[in-house]
């Protein structure tokens, strides 16, 4: 990792300055209509890092997933991903938008696949058309991003022919072929049956182990405590506790961190 | 009836074929716009492609015809009537059509929008390549029962002189009074011309429908 990083900052990648701090959040918040969803967010991700962002439902965790990568905008604050920033007071140009996802990837709940392309088509897809790789090129990498998440042999295959698993692990795939620097995980197992999440988060493990860079909104508290660097509990639209993944889930502060977290472990 | 009068008939069926054709993709390039404009996000777009499409669909075909005709080509610009008749039955159907694609549209799910945003794909490789496939799948039915639809009114040309089926048969009947068979032969051309596109319609339907279901 060490090593990577230096040939990263030799080849003038990323300039020293910023190359730990991947994302820079602050006084970031989100309003729909009257209702305020997110407020005062302040965070930074280091590259590398994995932070897991827990809470209960509707606290604003999956808002500010979304808002990360521009699928809500913010409405208040500042945003930078990798060399992109966004001020939500100024309007943003699609330019600027594309900018600033084009280092990061997205995992969903709901997978989204593309129904209308094979498996292999839908890895390949947006490496033609956002890195300009032709179709060769993008398709042999996505042999080799599907064989990584044990699916090769689903290339040819329609999404609607796989399992929910192997759908996420799909879409993993799809959003790795663009080579993210940081990727989004939306409650990427909510929606599998517990054996089948096991695989998803079989391949998120090992992404991790590989020094990628992951915010991972998940109900799955083993994960949380035993992969992520960071925790985040989110509550009422407010990060309300974070730190070092252990110490925020055994020995949480705040009464409302305490009482989510006891909810969670004591089932 | 003589060969000669059935001849007469079937030399309609190309001018009925080429109106339907040429009709039906006036109407899906310009309700492919009107579509565009109602969903844009901009009040005034949605407010005057949606008074369009009213005033498209309230008024008869008919009238469009001649108000096209008689109206426009008469003084203001040479128009034949194969000309006027495409284009009117063409702005009626691109009316027509702007409906079918917003309800497709919202037929399409949002994650499938979203997925594309997040994969960083400019906005036109996520219409061309993820959502336009997925819509022509969902609105292949509704816009195939228009086809067939459109075909039918195609008849009303002959009122302006596009020498179609229905105008060949009116010719032919005046010309030997005999109503009865020529009009049951044009009756039956139609029923021909729309057999086949129904059954196209209907297997490419379930072509596409098997990549996508379990």
């Amino acid at each position: 990792m060490v090593q990577l990083l230096k040939s990263v900052v030799a080849s003038g990648q990323l300039k020293p300055a910023r190359q730990n701090v991947l994302v820079d959040i602050k006084g970031l918040g989100k309003d729909y209509g009257d209702a305020t969803v997110l407020n005062d967010i302040n965070l930074t991700v280091n590259t590398g890092e994995v932070i897991a962002v827990i809470g209960p439902s509707g606290s604003g965790k999956s808002t500010l997933l979304r808002c990360m990568n521009l699928l809500d905008p913010p409405t208040r604050g500042i945003l930078r991903v990798g060399e992109t920033t966004i001020d939500a007071s100024q309007p943003t140009t699609s330019k600027q938008i594309l900018d600033l996802r084009r280092p990061v990837g997205m995992v969903f709940q709901s997978f989204n696949l593309f129904p209308h392309l094979t498996v292999l088509r839908n890895v390949s897809i947006a490496q033609e058309r956002v890195l300009k790789r032709n179709r060769q090129q993008a398709d042999e990498i996505s042999r080799q991003l599907l064989d990584r998440v044990g699916l090769l042999s689903k290339a040819d295959q329609y999404p609607s022919r796989c399992s929910g698993g192997q759908q996420q692990r799909i879409a993993i795939a799809r959003a790795l072929a663009l080579e993210p620097s940081l990727m989004l995980f939306d409650e990427p197992t909510s929606a599998l049956d517990p054996e089948l999440g096991l695989e998803v988060l079989g391949v998120m493990k090992e992404l991790a182990s590989q020094g990628m860079t992951m915010v991972v909104v998940t109900h799955e508290m083993h994960f949380a405590e035993s992969v992520s660097d960071r925790v985040l509990i989110m509550a009422d639209g407010r990060i309300i506790e974070g730190g070092k993944s252990s110490d925020v889930m055994r020995n949480p502060q705040s009464e409302r961190a305490q009482r989510f977290l006891s909810a969670v472990m004591n089932r | 009836m003589n060969s000669q009068m059935l001849l007469t008939i079937v030399g309609g069926i190309q001018w009925t074929v080429i109106l339907t054709l040429t009709s039906l993709a006036i109407g899906i390039v310009l309700g492919a716009g009107l579509c565009a404009m109602r969903t844009s996000g901009n009040k005034a777009l949605d407010a005057i492609a949606a008074c369009l499409i009213l005033i498209l669909r309230a008024v008869p075909p008919i009238i469009w015809l001649f108000l096209i005709f008689f109206g426009i080509g008469t003084g203001i610009l040479e128009i034949t009537p194969f000309q006027a008749a495409a284009v009117g039955l063409g702005l009626i159907t691109a009316a027509n059509m702007a409906e079918i694609i917003r309800g497709s549209l919202s037929a399409v799910h949002k994650g499938q929008w979203e997925a594309a945003r997040a994969l960083s794909m400019p906005a036109q490789y996520r219409m061309i390549d993820i959502i336009a496939p997925q819509l022509i799948r969902v609105s292949l039915p509704s816009v195939a029962t228009y086809a067939i639809g459109l075909l039918k009114d195609t008849a009303i040309a002959s009122t302006i002189g596009v020498p179609e089926i229905a105008f060949q048969a009116t010719h032919v009947s005046q010309l030997t009074f005999r109503g009865l068979e020529t009009f049951a032969v044009a009756g039956g051309l139609y029923i021909a011309l729309s057999i086949p596109v129904a059954w196209a319609s209907r297997w490419a339907d379930k072509r596409m429908r098997l990549k996508v279901a379990r």
